[in-house]
């Protein structure tokens, strides 16, 4: 799976269950925990997202606002283990 | 020998002259003998115990990085050991009277009272930071420390051994292993940080806590509703300037070593939800609790039904970290009472997210994040109730008295002199949304404001409060 299917489904994903906005023009580099956009919690959902999608299990200690606050660090996170 | 004490500020020079006078290898024994002089300042006992846990969770968190053992057997003995620990210490008075009561009705006869045994101060604070030592060990998230004396310093560093901040191990002990630069702008910090904090627990807290009558939280039907609700208002802005004031403290001093501590408020009464409030208050613990309680049990019962809207998705997760966190703070009904309606708030606002599309909070206009603000502020203010009052019965007395305006006193007005610096204070780091926003001050402005703390602080001394930290108690 190459990197822009990856952010498409992520995009949809965030689009649809976290922001709950399918038509919020989300940027690439948009900081949606420290923006407020999401909270931190909902990183719960997107662990569990990430392993029935692509099969890759993320840490609890790893779904931090560090971590993953844009949708390109999402994308670098499962790309990481993807490849 | 107290944070606040001169005592203290006397001990933390002393070490930091032997610290700069040894070369780096040395300087973490140095910093773990100053640490358990310390401790044993308090007493031998809570010194003693500390040793014995180090030296089984260092014992143990081999066990669970070593191949071929039972890896998952060794982590839950480690947390147990742990948790029993805990539990003996802090929370016999909770359960053995229960349970000896429950004895003897039936017919078993157990001849004793309590264990009466106390609690070493700060072992709610490093006990959770080991569990989550140990959780990571065995996540593989962590290697486990193979030097005794820096795991041991992971364990009773100090600056952070009373009240915490909770460190992590994957953060704190490669911080014990980088280079130490305290140059100008650390020292800055640190003695900004140290300023900062004494004002708000000598200044804020202390002189606050000093206008709450005593017996209020005791016996609240002897005030009326203005006293009650201008009382709360007081203990709220004490208990977070007396906490906040801690961590700025030790953040500081740690500093002086040039050992980086974790931030542990970030102005939490401008919060505009009781999300943003939880990442705000008491972070560290905060945080702990989301990746060792929320985000587990949330992923466990996604992957059973990854609906929004299924009860115990909604339910459960919050439900159980506030409890936890309740437990936490202390043994008592009341203490649950405080957590449970801290995870009623959230879930309710799970529940209004699900019809609500989210969005940045700070593009909504001005009045509506004031009015969010008020908002989460009355929520939690009205919790600090139950934190507070010694059981339920009273809590369920101090809200019903805050209805009953048949008695219009109030409390002195004077209040005020001590509130609206406190408030200022605040709203100052929120707006510039930097604690330290005073170093980015013109220089003039500075010096009138450092003169303007050490002249609070000399006044205040004049008055001995005696009080300690409120969190040194959990």
């Amino acid at each position: 799976m190459d990197r822009t299917e990856v952010k498409d489904k992520i995009r949809t994903f965030v689009l649809n269950e976290l922001i709950r906005n399918p038509g919020y023009g989300l940027g690439d580099d948009e900081p949606m925990i420290t923006g407020g956009l999401i909270d931190s919690f909902s990183l719960a959902y997107f662990g569990v997202y990430v392993e029935e999608t692509f099969d890759i299990y993320i840490p609890d200690t790893d779904l931090t606002v560090a971590n993953l606050d844009t949708l390109n660090q999402m994308v670098d996170r499962v790309m990481q283990d993807a490849s | 020998m107290t944070i606040t004490s001169f005592s203290f500020a006397g001990y933390v020079l002393l070490v930091l002259a032997l610290y700069y006078a040894l070369p780096r290898r040395p300087q973490n024994i140095l910093l773990l003998v100053a640490s358990y002089t310390f401790y044993l300042t308090w007493s031998w006992w809570y010194a003693l115990v500390l040793a014995i846990l180090t030296l089984a969770n260092f014992a143990l968190a081999g066990r669970i990085r070593a191949g071929g053992t039972p890896r998952r057997a060794a982590l839950w003995a480690g947390v147990g050991i742990n948790l029993a620990a805990l539990a003996v210490f802090k929370y016999e008075d909770f359960f053995v009277p229960d349970l000896l009561a429950r004895l003897d009705t039936w017919g078993v006869e157990s001849g004793a009272g309590g264990l009466s045994v106390l609690l070493p101060v700060g072992m709610s604070f490093y006990i959770v930071a080991v569990i989550s030592y140990l959780i990571d060990v065995y996540r593989k998230q962590v290697a486990p420390a193979t030097d005794l004396v820096d795991f041991a310093l992971y364990m009773a560093y100090f600056p952070k051994l009373l009240s915490g901040p909770i460190e992590r191990a994957r953060d704190f002990l490669p911080r014990l292993a980088a280079p130490r630069v305290v140059d100008n702008d650390q020292l800055a910090r640190s003695f900004t940080l140290i300023v900062l904090g004494a004002v708000r627990k000598l200044v804020l807290a202390d002189t606050l806590t000093l206008m709450l009558p005593r017996g209020v939280f005791a016996n609240p039907d002897q005030f009326g509703a203005p006293q009650l609700i201008g009382y709360l208002l007081i203990y709220a802005l004490a208990l977070y300037n007396d906490f906040a004031g801690y961590t700025n403290i030790v953040r500081g001093v740690s500093g002086l070593f040039g050992i980086e501590l974790a931030a542990n408020f970030a102005t939490p009464y401008f919060s505009r939800n009781l999300t943003e409030f939880w990442n705000r208050w008491h972070i560290t613990l905060s945080h702990w609790l989301r990746d060792y309680i929320y985000f587990p049990t949330s992923r466990a019962l996604l992957r059973r039904n990854p609906s929004r809207t299924n009860v115990p998705n909604l339910l459960l997760p919050p439900m159980l970290t506030m409890l936890a966190s309740g437990l936490w703070h202390g043994p008592g009904w009341s203490m649950l009472l405080w957590g449970a309606l801290h995870g009623v708030y959230l879930v309710g606002e799970r529940l209004l997210a699900l019809w609500r599309p989210a969005g940045p909070p700070q593009h909504q206009p001005r009045w509506r994040q004031t009015l969010a603000m008020l908002f989460v502020v009355t929520l939690v203010v009205l919790a600090w109730v139950p934190f507070r009052t010694p059981d339920v019965p009273r809590a369920l007395e101090y809200w019903q008295g805050m209805l009953d305006f048949s008695d219009l006193r109030r409390p002195t007005v004077r209040v005020f002199v001590v509130i609206l610096p406190a408030l200022w204070l605040d709203w100052v780091q929120y707006r510039r949304g930097d604690e330290l926003v005073f170093l980015r001050w013109p220089r003039l402005a500075q010096a009138a404001l450092l003169a303007l703390a050490i002249l609070a602080l000399f006044l205040t001394s004049q008055v001995d409060t005696g009080a300690p930290f409120v969190y040194q108690g959990f």
